[in-house]
């Protein structure tokens, strides 16, 4: 191992760290900031449906659901009950999960596709509860005059000042999950999405790890909708359309099933892209699509493979030319 | 009294047509293992593809669905080359994000091309509704039934009676088996998701009289589709219509007596409770599962 190998693998969390800090410095204008904070939202999302259907493959297609129930949770708290606005966010988390309680007991047992159908059924429930409900939700005319935080004698009705609570709050979800998977939960998680049958032969309790897997996934979801209640200070059910659920799934396919960086990036990039290609109107859904199909062939893992090849390259760990320890496992997998 | 068995006839003639949605997901779910999420963009493509042919093109009806059929047997036939065949050995959800790309894909494509603008279609047969004592029915939705129920039995006797469609079952069984008992495999599952793909694209035709057409006609008669497919159990053919008669009268029955704004909710409420009560569906086999 070369010395710029070392001074990249302990520089690099923290160069990373610096470019997300100033980067609302070097964003044009208000539109891009919010483009990214937006962006932002839906990273932490991938990367919470990451835990869920990345590490322990259970397939959500109804994961919007818990994001809106957040965001109105936490609305609902603001508004009318004038909780503290921190509270508000991890009680958003708290009644999503408890959602995921109440959805995932039941569901529990059902496997792969029969889950998946159950979440997207749970899903479109949920967004027809939101427009119905009106007495609680307030229909499809939403939730009007969400506060914003004001902590420390920052206002952060500015975007690129709202911007640091999201960057915090995607930095916490980040390390809890790199620590969620690096334990021995989260080992049995992936033990689960390898095979469940076998994991359970070997003393994995799968109904107890899988409901964990949920119950955290759905909590970070519920953050996640809870910051973007607070930004957008206005919600309603257009926002978690239940079709929004694949998009959240592809970003978290596209950036790499399992992966933290990818799934993050995915997310990133993801919604980003679609931005980028306004100038070229409708015909950039059309190039989405296509472009999740290409990248689903060709790069079966995704963008998170090729950031970990670099990765790996940088740190000295993997040769250029030679084929990565994860490959040959794969490989060895498929024999 | 009347009005109920009104929402029943309304009921069954919308079932039929989810039903015809639903075998195209279990035909390929069966053959391919896997739920085809761009399934109801087929429906769309139908719709729109019989649009083009008698609206556009002039083509009288007898003629314009056939060659609308003939488009979306090409479609599909190409969504299979290029998105289903070479994932064939991938993960799961690698696949299925592939079919939901696909999907995406094509609703938008439809949408550059034709405009996000609702689309009027003339009634494909005699649209006078006839009176019956205090009962009026519209032969429309008759027609509907008539051809959804010809229709499965014409499958079910394909897939039971002729070698290809007995090829196509041993493919969809096992595929290293049947390829060893020297059936082509390749060309089984490509047959599968063409009558697939024409299947759902007919039933968009069916429906496009009913409905306006418009590019996200594919998702909302998609997710009915394979709630039907799960209600009868994804392993069977014939159930599969039978659960989109049942999920059609209980959308029917559930907006007459209950409310028609959550018409669509009480459709997942009862898929939900299917899934937890009777996971293989009404007439699906149990499957056994090894490591």
């Amino acid at each position: 191992m070369s010395t710029f190998n070392k001074i990249y693998k302990y520089s690099r969390i923290w160069v990373l760290l610096i470019v997300a800090i100033l980067l609302p410095k070097w964003i044009p204008n208000l539109y891009y900031q919010g483009v990214v904070n937006t962006a932002l939202i839906f990273a932490i999302l991938s990367l919470s449906l990451n835990i869920l259907s990345g590490c322990t493959g259970l397939f959500c297609v109804g994961f919007v659901a818990f994001y809106g129930i957040g965001a109105y949770g936490a609305a609902i708290l603001a508004t009318r009950f004038q909780w503290p606005i921190l509270l508000c966010l991890l009680a958003g988390g708290v009644i999503s999960m408890a959602f995921s309680l109440l959805l995932g007991l039941p569901t529990m047992r059902l496997r792969g596709m029969y889950f998946a159908v159950a979440t997207l059924a749970f899903g479109e429930i949920m967004y027809q509860l939101f427009v119905n409900w009106v007495s609680v939700t307030g229909g499809s005319s939403g939730i009007k005059r969400i506060p914003t935080p004001n902590w420390f004698g920052v206002n952060f009705r500015k975007p690129e000042n709202y911007y640091y609570i999201l960057l915090v709050a995607a930095v916490i979800v980040i390390i809890l999950t790199r620590n969620l998977i690096n334990s021995r939960p989260g080992r049995a998680m992936l033990s689960i999405r390898e095979n469940d049958i076998a994991a359970e032969a070997m003393g994995v309790d799968v109904p107890k790890y899988k409901m964990l897997a949920f119950a955290v996934s759905t909590f970070f979801a519920g953050v996640a909708g809870g910051l973007f209640a607070f930004y957008a200070r206005y919600i309603d059910p257009t926002s978690f359309v239940n079709a929004e659920s694949s998009a959240i799934l592809a970003m978290m396919v596209v950036g790499g099933i399992g992966s933290i960086s990818g799934s993050f990036i995915g997310g990133l990039v993801l919604s980003i892209l679609p931005e980028m290609m306004r100038f070229l109107g409708n015909i950039r859904l059309v190039l989405y699509g296509l472009a999740v199909v290409v990248i689903i062939i060709f790069a079966p893992k995704g963008i998170g493979g090729a950031i970990e090849w670099i990765d790996g390259v940088l740190c000295g760990t993997i040769k250029v030319g030679q084929q990565s320890q994860a490959a040959d496992r794969q490989a060895e997998v498929k024999e | 009294m009347v009005n109920f068995i009104q929402a029943l006839i309304q009921g069954v003639a919308m079932g039929s047509l989810y039903g015809l949605i639903a075998i195209g997901y279990v035909l390929i779910y069966n053959a391919w293992g896997i739920l085809n999420f761009a399934q109801g963009d087929m429906v769309m493509v139908g719709a729109f593809a019989v649009l083009v042919t008698h609206m556009r093109l002039g083509l009288p009806m007898w003629l314009a669905i056939p060659v609308a059929l003939l488009i979306c047997m090409l479609i599909g036939f190409l969504i299979e080359i290029t998105a289903f065949r070479p994932l064939i050995d991938a993960i799961q959800q690698r696949r299925l994000i592939a079919t939901i790309g696909i999907g995406i894909f094509l609703r938008n494509l439809v949408r550059v091309v034709f405009g996000a603008d609702p689309y009027y279609f003339p009634p494909i047969f005699d649209n006078t509704p006839y009176k019956v004592g205090s009962l009026t029915i519209v032969p429309q939705n008759i027609w509907n039934m008539v051809i959804g129920f010809l229709l499965i039995g014409a499958l079910t006797l394909f897939l039971k009676r002729t070698t290809m469609g007995k090829s196509m079952r041993a493919t969809a069984q096992d595929r290293e088996a049947a390829r060893l008992m020297g059936i082509n495999v390749k060309r089984s599952m490509s047959l599968t998701f063409i009558i697939a793909s024409a299947l759902g694209g007919l039933a968009g035709m069916l429906i496009c009289p009913v409905f306006y057409v418009v590019p996200t006609l594919g998702t909302s008669m998609g997710n009915k589709g394979f709630s039907s497919a799960l209600f009868g159990g994804i392993s069977s053919d014939g159930g599969s219509m039978l659960g989109g008669i049942v999920l059609g009268l209980l959308e029917a029955i559930g907006a007459t007596t209950i409310s028609s704004a959550f018409q669509s909710s009480i459709a997942y409420a009862v898929l939900f409770l299917v899934l937890i009560f009777m996971p293989n569906g009404i007439f699906g086999k149990k499957e056994s599962r090894k490591v």
